[in-house]
């Protein structure tokens, strides 16, 4: 049997690639912490936001008092201002577990860690 | 009026792909007894004719072969038109679709590369088709790493042994 | 060939077709600001449209309870406190008279520990408006308002007439509001025609059918803030209600005050962090996740038998967890170590 006839060039690459998508696989399926890879961001009754945790970001919602801004960092999440006036939200900090969330009730902002796979439908606290 | 006996002019390569057909419909009725631990896992032996009829003769009469197993498969199990059947049907056109891609690019794959091809695509169709039509939990995304790993797996020896007969066949003829 | 090619082909096309159409519709959500929380209605099985009505049905249940239910704004409870206030005898509209009367036989079921007559407690520690408290009400305050032991015992009710004989009576419900409120909207879903959905006010939530056959998956948030501490897969009708010290508390010298108020001390009930309770009804559920923390580590288990709670998590102050046999056959942890669980006695 020749080698070639067996494994020609385009089937190694074949391999190859199926090798990387296993990896891939493993490593988006099967991630750490629960998978929590987003942030869902609620303000006052508008259709939620979701944004990605993986990038850094830093912006700014309109909230029923006024502005709230809201932070990303190195896959977590927390307000860092907001127009609410004892600013609890704030206090409460970075926030980076699923199931996690940092609420703004006067301003009618929130922002609620998740994973996008959905491990729980609904979180009780 | 005089009756007319229809007569179809069969060729030796229709009745070998015939023949193949039958040993696919036969293949795939077969696991089908095997008990597999996670629905959706069945080593594909059936694949092994769908590569060899794509190398012996072409991408039609193993698209042919494809449809026929997946189809008269389940009408002998008794799945037609079942989740189970559907699963299968969105499987068999993945596979056969990539191996479409595969002849029309002209890239010169062996029995090996285009088995791990058609695995693939089929285990991606038949999930995606599980996912959305049966089960969207989260959960079951899962499973799709195993899943994808067995359909390496199996897709890796099936191409194996569709280059050992076709080595031997070569051989023989 | 040719010809049986193109009807196979035609065949394939039309079998994928109908089985795209037995797609599933996907699971609608919304969430809203409203009853002073954040409240998520998930509905399955039912076109969007009709879910978008049926959820927008209960968000305005939810936002005209807020006012109703509110203890002194100007809604019907606000007026049947001022008439309690009198001592007479007055008429208390039918849509208070429900949880007056479940508030009652809760009370006495837990022992006191579940107590909405302390309504002016409440009041002195100031947690019911957005804007959290900043500091807790003076001793003496706290200190008179116990010598006057107002309770629903002095609450009597008469067909649809009622009275106190006691001026300190307040009622405050704001410990079974939650769990009333979600009854109402299921009820208000079920009437729509709607079988699977969950109602989620601001973590008290309750569940009915599921997702297509898969039942609905409910986790339970760490108190000490580190995500989800365990999850649990629902059966058909049950709520999930957890009480925590974390949900609305304030700082003061250095000390932490929640807002979950032990009737026997007028102060901030301490021993549990937080108590999850798994019951059917959502009323039921609200008072009894809030009596038993308050009833702590020590009572919890007579207080849920009593009220005929069976499934009870409890984590007290040092991070233990405790919890019934029943419960903790369903419960799940999400990290398996470094934790101290205390399995009790059957309830």
């Amino acid at each position: 049997m020749h080698r070639s006839r067996l494994l020609p060039p385009a089937d190694i690459i074949v391999l190859l690639v199926a090798m990387s998508i296993l990896a891939g696989l493993y490593g988006t399926m099967w991630g750490g912490d629960q998978g929590a890879d987003i942030a869902i961001i609620q303000v006052a009754n508008r259709a939620p936001i979701e944004v990605p945790l993986a990038r850094d970001a830093r912006f700014t919602v309109d909230g029923h008092l006024g502005p709230a801004t809201i932070e990303i960092n190195k896959q977590r999440i927390r307000f860092a201002a907001s127009a609410c006036q004892q600013k609890i939200c704030i206090r409460s900090g970075w926030h980076r577990h699923a199931g996690d969330s940092a609420v703004c009730m006067p301003n009618r902002v929130s922002a609620q860690v998740a994973s996008t796979h959905r491990h729980y439908d609904a979180v009780s606290f | 009026m005089s009756s007319t006996t229809l007569r179809v002019a069969t060729t030796r390569d229709d009745h070998r792909i015939a023949w193949l057909a039958a040993l696919a419909i036969g293949l795939h009725v077969l696991e089908a007894a095997i008990p597999s631990p996670v629905p959706g896992f069945k080593p594909g032996f059936a694949n092994i004719v769908t590569v060899l009829v794509l190398l012996q003769f072409n991408w039609r009469s193993a698209a042919w072969v494809s449809a026929l197993r997946v189809i008269v498969g389940s009408l002998i199990l008794g799945t037609f038109l079942s989740p189970t059947f559907l699963l299968s049907l969105s499987g068999m056109l993945g596979s056969i679709g990539i191996l479409g891609l595969a002849q029309v690019s002209r890239i010169r794959f062996g029995a090996i590369g285009l088995s791990v091809l058609a695995a693939m695509a089929h285990m991606g169709c038949q999930f995606l088709a599980a996912y959305t039509l049966f089960v969207p939990h989260q959960a079951l995304l899962l499973l799709l790493p195993v899943l994808m790993t067995a359909a390496v797996v199996f897709g890796i020896i099936n191409g194996i042994m569709a280059a050992m007969i076709l080595e031997r066949s070569r051989h023989i003829s | 060939m040719r010809s049986v090619q193109t009807v196979v082909a035609a065949a394939l096309f039309i079998f994928i077709a109908i089985g795209l159409t037995g797609c599933a519709p996907d699971i609608y959500r919304e969430q809203r600001f409203v009853f002073g929380t954040l409240v998520e209605i998930q509905i399955a099985g039912v076109e969007t449209a009709a879910a978008r009505d049926a959820a927008a049905n209960v968000f305005a249940d939810f936002r005209y309870l807020h006012t109703a239910l509110h203890p002194w704004r100007a809604g019907s409870l606000g007026r049947v406190n001022a008439l309690l206030a009198t001592t007479e005898w007055s008429s208390v509209s039918l849509s208070n008279l429900p949880l007056i009367k479940e508030s009652k036989r809760l009370y006495t079921l837990s022992d006191g520990l579940f107590n909405p007559a302390m309504g002016k407690l409440v009041a002195f520690w100031g947690f019911h408006s957005d804007e959290l408290p900043t500091q807790p009400p003076s001793d003496s305050q706290i200190d008179a308002l116990l010598a006057q032991r107002p309770t629903m015992d002095d609450v009597t009710l008469d067909g649809i007439r009622l009275r106190s004989s006691n001026p300190a009576v307040k009622l405050d419900f704001g410990g079974i509001a939650k769990g009333h409120a979600v009854d109402i909207g299921i009820s208000r879903l079920r009437a729509a025609g709607i079988d699977n959905a969950i109602i989620n006010a601001g973590g008290d939530l309750r569940v009915i059918g599921d997702k297509d056959g898969v039942p609905w998956r409910v986790g339970v948030r760490d108190p000490r803030g580190q995500g989800v501490l365990a999850w649990l897969d629902v059966n058909g009708e049950e709520s999930v209600f957890t009480s925590g010290d974390y949900e609305r508390s304030f700082e003061y010298e250095g000390r932490r005050y929640h807002h979950i108020l032990d009737p026997r001390t007028g102060r901030p009930a301490r021993g549990a962090v937080s108590v999850t309770v798994i019951h059917g009804r959502a009323t039921e559920a609200d008072a009894a996740a809030t009596a038993l923390i308050v009833a702590g580590p020590t009572r919890w288990h007579d207080i849920a038998r009593a009220l005929g709670i069976r499934y009870v998590m409890l984590v007290d102050a040092n991070g233990t967890v405790h919890m019934n046999p029943k419960m903790a056959e369903r419960i799940r942890f999400v990290d398996r170590n470094a934790r101290e669980v205390m399995i009790s006695a059957p309830l």
